[in-house]
């Protein structure tokens, strides 16, 4: 019973993490048609920085946040400005540009800190809350009621303003959005930068409870590919429903028989999605 | 036309002949590096095979494992002479390929991209998973062939006899992958890749041609498989994971799959520069990953473009001036 | 002897119904046109011939077999062989390989042609691609990139593809549209040339008049049904057609 109500904790701190990861590969995607490869780098990157400048710097868990938000969010920019927009008349550069962003970060991340770092990020809120009789970490909470917080953010965001109904045009049909004086270029700007200043923000937030490492990204994105191609492509509302469902499926296969299990199961069930439904639990049907 | 073939005939018993040599002139290092090359430029040569449909998999480099895990298990379960392992090896890759052909080839783009890790990611944790296949260490032990006929016997455990044995059987495949390229079938991958929609029109079933060139593709990637269980003498999971599948789509982009050579000629060059870059080995992938955004941004076109013996080896048509990529990667997932 | 027939054809998008029990019997060796104000469900109809969609009722025949949910290369090979809208082509590679990229399904051959290009193969097929040229008026321009073609030799060129084949229907999908004067009228003998050859041939197209001087038998749609149908003569005199023309018109 113990180990159920740990695991059921676990599982809703990984659906949490993973779909601040999901949210922005499926943002890119729904505006840009881009599948960013790239995106578990910036996730990487923000736990870096949120080491860096929190820790190291000494700035504190609340500018290392920040700070990793603003970093990657920058990176976001770059590759948009000097990659993307250069490569749209070439359907598969930007998913192939992307590979390279992946290992230039990976690499640099690796040369400027160490491969087998240690490097350990002081959580805010120390010591544990006790849930029935299990110690439940404090941050571990937090970063459950963060990304709540993040998350309905991005829904007001994108329901209640101007920016967040011009994205959506954009995601519908660029051409019909284009005729309505909406910026394309501005407007992927600023899609970039918020899709990967979330994946910052996951990085910054998980930074205290996981190993920092340059390769952590690997995973991540491999998850978070699962998770889109389950919830639809392109699609929101999708994509957090599926990293809530597949990351509690992970939580419990990996608790109750092992992780190599889980990876397979997770990816035969992708394959799955692919073969009988491509569209996913909530995209638009689009022939494969 | 036939001027051109004659040239491109006379570069290639050069660089066979450049490359029997090389046992003469250098040692047992350079020797067994070549062996290398000369499995990774099969490895490219067949992964065209499917880029030339108009797809990029991330399946190849673990049919290649299919391969090699088939070589191993038939030399330390079986005692199987390398003959038989070798074809063994080419035969389970193409029936592996053929299984997953089914899912796989209904989807195209990204999907497919995604569609061939997952599977191929799901096989390689088998591996590890399980005892049958070595788990995480693999096989190691494989001995080298041993050849015995009459009075003359050959042990191809030594570099340079084994560098022989494999250079023979590349250029054999190379020369099959060339005329079938040459031949209707590599026409009709061409007009898949460049037109889908029309050449359904025409009457051909695209489904079908690429699932033919992935299952071809694959018998060759498991031929390479066996010769890298051979030359190594023993066989991993993590050397079939996805660096390595990213590597062999950077590689193959970075030579240029527009031509035959295009790649052949990238993989020369890539493994003599991954060699230079073996005193950093941490910043290897970052290299690669500037190297990649690089050709993407400016020359997309690859190595082939550079050294400008495209046109003395192109098929009739003069080709075109841009948008190699462009042209070859309709991901119309979207 | 009808080559291609319709069964009371209907095709549904959810709640929209684009094409009502379409009935429709293409004779061999004519010249069938399929006309229709916007909106009538001349694509749809068009799409649903081709194969490109499966129809929610209702049967497709090619000369007596049945179609009605085989893909289009399945047709193609079976003799229904369509051309498209805009220009669709092989934009890379030389008019020449164009044409004989056409023959590379349809031609016939064995396995051996996936090692190496049998020599009968490659006569034959360079025979043909030189007499498609000819009919073409394409001859000049064989090793010209088809990208660098002007509009109207590009929509000759996707024609000659489609002939490559050896197609028993023709499915020519607004082949005159952006055309000039005198290209339209050096196509209208081109058409008349394949129906000479045998070959029947189907075409949607919005060119009014040139459908009433090319065809032999036309099909009014209008509301995804069929309104009339008969000869130029007849769907000239027929009042529905005018009102249904100038009631979208309006």
């Amino acid at each position: 019973m113990q180990f159920l109500i740990e695991t059921l904790i676990n599982s809703a701190m990984a659906s949490a993490a993973s779909a601040l990861v999901v949210v922005g590969l499926a943002l890119i995607f729904g505006v840009m048609r881009i599948e960013n490869f790239a995106h578990g780098e910036l996730y990487m990157v923000g736990a870096y920085a949120a080491w860096y400048f929190g820790t190291s710097l000494g700035g504190g868990y609340a500018v290392g946040f920040v700070a990793a938000v603003m970093v990657t969010a920058m990176i976001g920019v770059f590759m948009e400005v000097f990659l993307f927009r250069r490569l749209k008349e070439n359907p598969m550069g930007p998913l192939i540009v992307t590979i390279g962003v992946l290992l230039v970060l990976q690499t640099a991340a690796a040369w400027l800190f160490g491969v087998n770092s240690n490097l350990l990020v002081d959580s805010p809120f120390a010591g544990a809350a006790s849930i029935a009789g299990i110690n439940v970490p404090w941050h571990r909470l937090f970063v459950i009621g963060a990304a709540i917080v993040l998350l309905g953010g991005l829904t007001v965001l994108l329901r209640t303003t101007k920016f967040g109904w011009a994205l959506r045009a954009v995601a519908q049909d660029k051409d019909a959005a284009r005729l309505q004086g909406i910026s394309i270029g501005a407007i992927s700007l600023l899609a970039m930068a918020l899709s990967a200043g979330l994946a910052g923000a996951a990085g910054a937030l998980m930074a205290p409870i996981v190993r920092i490492s340059p390769y952590m990204g690997q995973p991540i994105i491999i998850t978070a590919f699962i998770v889109i191609i389950l919830g639809g492509i392109g699609s929101l509302e999708g994509a957090i429903l599926a990293a809530i469902i597949y990351s509690t499926f992970f939580t419990f296969i990996s608790a109750y028989f092992d992780s190599t299990v889980a990876s397979i199961a997770g990816l035969c069930l992708m394959l799955l999605v692919l073969v009988v439904k491509p569209s996913g639990l909530m995209g638009k049907a689009q022939k494969v | 036309m036939t001027s051109n073939k004659k040239a491109g005939f006379g570069f290639a018993i050069i660089a066979i002949a450049a490359a029997a040599i090389v046992p003469l002139v250098a040692g047992d290092y350079y020797v067994s590096f070549s062996t290398e090359i000369a499995i990774m430029i099969l490895m490219l040569s067949s992964y065209r095979m499917v880029v030339l449909t108009g797809e990029w998999s991330f399946a190849h480099v673990v049919l290649q494992g299919v391969g090699a895990y088939t070589a191993a298990i038939m030399v330390k379960d079986w005692g199987a002479p390398f003959p038989v392992s070798l074809v063994a090896g080419a035969v389970v890759a193409a029936a592996v390929a053929a299984v997953l052909s089914f899912p796989l080839l209904k989807m195209r783009g990204f999907y497919f991209l995604m569609g061939t890790f997952g599977a191929a990611e799901a096989i390689r944790l088998l591996w590890r998973k399980f005892k049958y296949f070595g788990g995480t260490r693999g096989f190691s032990g494989i001995s080298a062939p041993y050849l015995e006929v009459g009075p003359i016997t050959i042990d191809f455990g030594h570099p340079a006899s084994f560098f022989y044995l494999a250079l023979a059987i590349v250029v054999v495949c190379l020369l099959v992958i060339w005329s079938m390229e040459q031949s209707r079938l590599g026409q009709i991958w061409r007009t898949i890749e460049q037109q889908d929609v029309l050449a359904q029109a025409v009457g051909i079933d695209t489904r079908r041609y690429r699932r033919i060139a992935f299952i071809i593709s694959a018998a060759f990637a498991g031929i390479a498989g066996v010769l890298l269980a051979y030359a190594f003498g023993s066989v991993t999971p993590n050397r079939f994971n996805l660096n390595f599948a990213l590597y062999l789509m950077i590689w193959a982009i970075v030579g240029g799959t527009r031509s035959f050579y295009g790649v052949i000629l990238g993989g020369i060059i890539l493994m003599g520069f991954d060699e230079s870059l073996r005193f950093a080995d941490e910043l290897r992938p970052g290299i690669y990953g500037i190297i990649l955004i690089l050709v993407m941004l400016f020359w997309p076109r690859g190595i082939e473009r550079l050294v400008g013996l495209d046109k003395l080896f192109a098929p009739k048509a003069a080709l075109p001036d841009s948008g190699s990529l462009a042209a070859s990667t309709k991901g119309d997932a979207r | 002897m009808s080559v291609l027939s319709l069964k009371g054809v209907t095709k549904k998008f959810g709640g929209l119904t684009a094409v009502n029990d379409v009935n429709l019997e293409v004779r061999a060796g004519t010249i069938h046109g399929l006309i229709g104000p916007n909106g009538a469900g001349k694509t749809t109809l068009f799409s649903l011939i081709t194969g490109f969609y499966t129809p929610t009722t209702g049967t497709v025949h090619l000369d007596g077999e049945e179609v009605t949910s085989t893909s289009t290369s399945h047709r193609a090979r079976k003799g229904l062989v369509r051309t498209f809208q805009g220009t669709v082509l092989f934009p890379d590679q030389t008019v020449a390989q164009n044409i004989a990229n056409g023959m590379l399904a349809t031609a016939s051959g064995s396995w051996r042609d996936w090692f190496s290009e049998s020599q009968a193969y490659a006569k034959n097929r360079d025979h043909e691609v030189e007499k498609l040229l000819q009919f073409a008026r394409l001859t000049d321009l064989r090793n010209a990139a088809a990208r660098d073609l002007s509009h109207g030799q590009q929509r000759v060129l996707g024609i000659a593809i489609a002939l490559a084949a050896k197609p028993r229907v023709l499915l020519l999908d607004e082949p005159f549209t952006g055309m000039t004067a005198s290209e339209k009228d050096r196509l209208v003998e081109m058409l008349q040339a394949i129906r000479q050859s045998g070959t029947t041939v189907v075409l949607v197209e919005h060119d009014m008049r040139t459908v009433m001087k090319l065809c032999d038998v036309i099909t009014v749609l209008n509301f995804g049904k069929v309104l009339t149908e008969g000869t130029p003569e007849h769907v000239r005199r027929h009042p529905e057609v005018m009102s249904a023309y100038l009631g979208t018109a309006a």
